[in-house]
């Protein structure tokens, strides 16, 4: 019998629209001023070091593209969606 | 368009139409190779096109990944997620905005392999191994997420591994020495060829149980001796009888069984192997792994082995039989070998939910 496939969808934005993302969500001056921290290392997140946008808690964080804050970030995640339905 | 009347053009009509009939059968049966090969040519057109990267990122990422998911699911009876991309907020489409989801920021052609090791990393911890890592350790899981990510990034990107290692691999090991043991044992499993078609099948059965009461760090502690008897079974010499086949936890319950004697084999004698495996299948057993050389006469004769297993077990079913490559140890030199592996699953021992004590641990 064929297996059923179950798709995880990814959220991914491209650097190219990342500006008009920011604009929306009222993030892109306090990120060109260098007011917005990264949730793990909490040094400055520029759009250059962006990795990841986080909407938790009627708030919004932030991720640098450190790699031990991308462990960190991906193992907080995992760990979120541990208890969800498959 | 202009391949398929050069194709036409070249070899004939009725030809061309096999082949492209062919190609198009091939690409609906892969659809992650239909996306690497559409990938490649898309790549080639953001030179000249800078929005055909969205297309291109997209099918590379998704193409690669579940290129080696589908390799998984030929080697496991497990199911697997399969990736999928979505953009947010692409061009002019409206913000797609959810609490709770990340969205992760994938950049330009220049970084292909930074966006493939994201995309790679992410989809290994939340989903690839949810099932198969529900009740381990923050230790064991991260290992599991780090080796499982290097094995997906090995056979789909080697340039892509090599920023892997250096940038996420090895700073988490060096700063974690448990974590340094737990991929070492990881690296002589997956030698063998048993990574995924033993351990990280055996998880992947235990995260479909149901613990009432809590032994979390029971679990930990048996997927810990999991691992050690797996790796002691893969860095055992040929011919060693002593090493320990058969491993019965608590809540884990698997046996394998070599066949593989020349000399019993042609000698057509199936009673002994036979026997070996009802004995598992007697004991509780819930995995039976026959394992072998893959020689065109020893999977016969293994097929034989589970064939007469199977007529004098009620309820014993095979589940799976797979080929792949590994290592094996002889006269302590690592000597590469084909192997042909048959899971038989014995679901009269499966128990799905547990409380503390409901079953005595042994380990023989």
């Amino acid at each position: 019998m064929p297996k059923e496939r179950e798709t995880k969808e990814i959220s991914a934005i491209h650097e190219r629209d990342l500006d008009k993302l920011l604009q929306r969500i009222g993030a892109k001056e306090k990120i060109d001023a260098g007011e917005v921290y990264c949730k793990y290392c909490k040094e400055t997140v520029t759009n250059e070091n962006l990795y990841s946008i986080l909407p938790e808690s009627g708030g919004i964080n932030f991720v640098c593209d450190k790699p031990v804050c991308i462990v960190a970030f991906t193992e907080y995640a995992a760990e979120k969606n541990k208890n969800k339905p498959d | 368009m202009a391949l398929v009347v050069a194709l036409y053009k070249y070899f004939g009509f009725p030809i061309g139409v096999a082949i492209t009939s062919f190609g198009a059968w091939y690409f609906i049966k892969n659809p992650e190779k239909f996306e690497k090969w559409a990938s490649m040519i898309a790549w080639m057109f953001t030179r000249v096109w800078k929005k055909a990267d969205y297309f291109a990122t997209k099918s590379e990422i998704q193409g690669r990944i579940n290129s080696f998911v589908s390799g998984l699911e030929a080697n496991t009876t497990a199911t697997f997620p399969r990736i999928s991309l979505r953009w947010t907020a692409k061009g002019k489409d409206e913000i797609v905005w959810e609490e709770g989801r990340a969205i992760i920021v994938m950049r330009d052609r220049k970084h292909r392999n930074k966006n493939l090791i994201h995309a790679a990393y992410l989809f290994t911890a939340e989903a690839l191994l949810k099932k198969s890592s529900r009740h381990l350790s923050k230790t064991q899981k991260t290992s599991f997420d780090l080796f499982s990510a290097k094995l997906i990034l090995e056979k789909e990107s080697e340039s892509a591994v090599e920023q892997f290692m250096s940038e996420y691999f090895i700073p988490e090991l060096d700063k974690n020495d448990a974590m340094r043991e737990l991929i070492k044992q990881y690296v002589h499993i997956e030698r063998l060829g048993a990574f995924f078609p033993i351990l990280i099948q055996e998880l992947t059965y235990l995260g479909n149980k149901v613990f009432l009461s809590k032994p979390s760090s029971e679990i930990i502690l048996e997927v810990k001796s999991l691992v050690d008897f797996l790796e002691k079974f893969a860095q055992r010499e040929v011919g060693d009888t002593t090493t320990q086949d058969t491993f019965v936890g608590k809540y884990m319950r698997c046996a394998i069984r070599i066949v593989a004697s020349r000399a019993v084999r042609e000698r057509g004698d199936i009673t002994s192997h036979k026997d070996r495996v009802n004995y598992c299948v007697q004991g509780k057993s819930e995995n039976i792994y026959l394992i072998g050389a893959a020689g065109e006469e020893n999977k016969k004769f293994m097929d034989e082995v589970a064939q007469a297993c199977l007529s004098e077990n009620d309820g014993l079913e095979k589940v799976r039989h797979s080929q792949f490559k590994g290592q094996i140890k002889i006269k302590g030199i690592l000597t590469n070998v084909n192997t042909y592996l048959i899971h038989l699953r014995n679901p009269r021992a499966v128990g799905y939910l547990y409380e503390a004590n409901d079953i005595d641990a042994e380990v023989r």
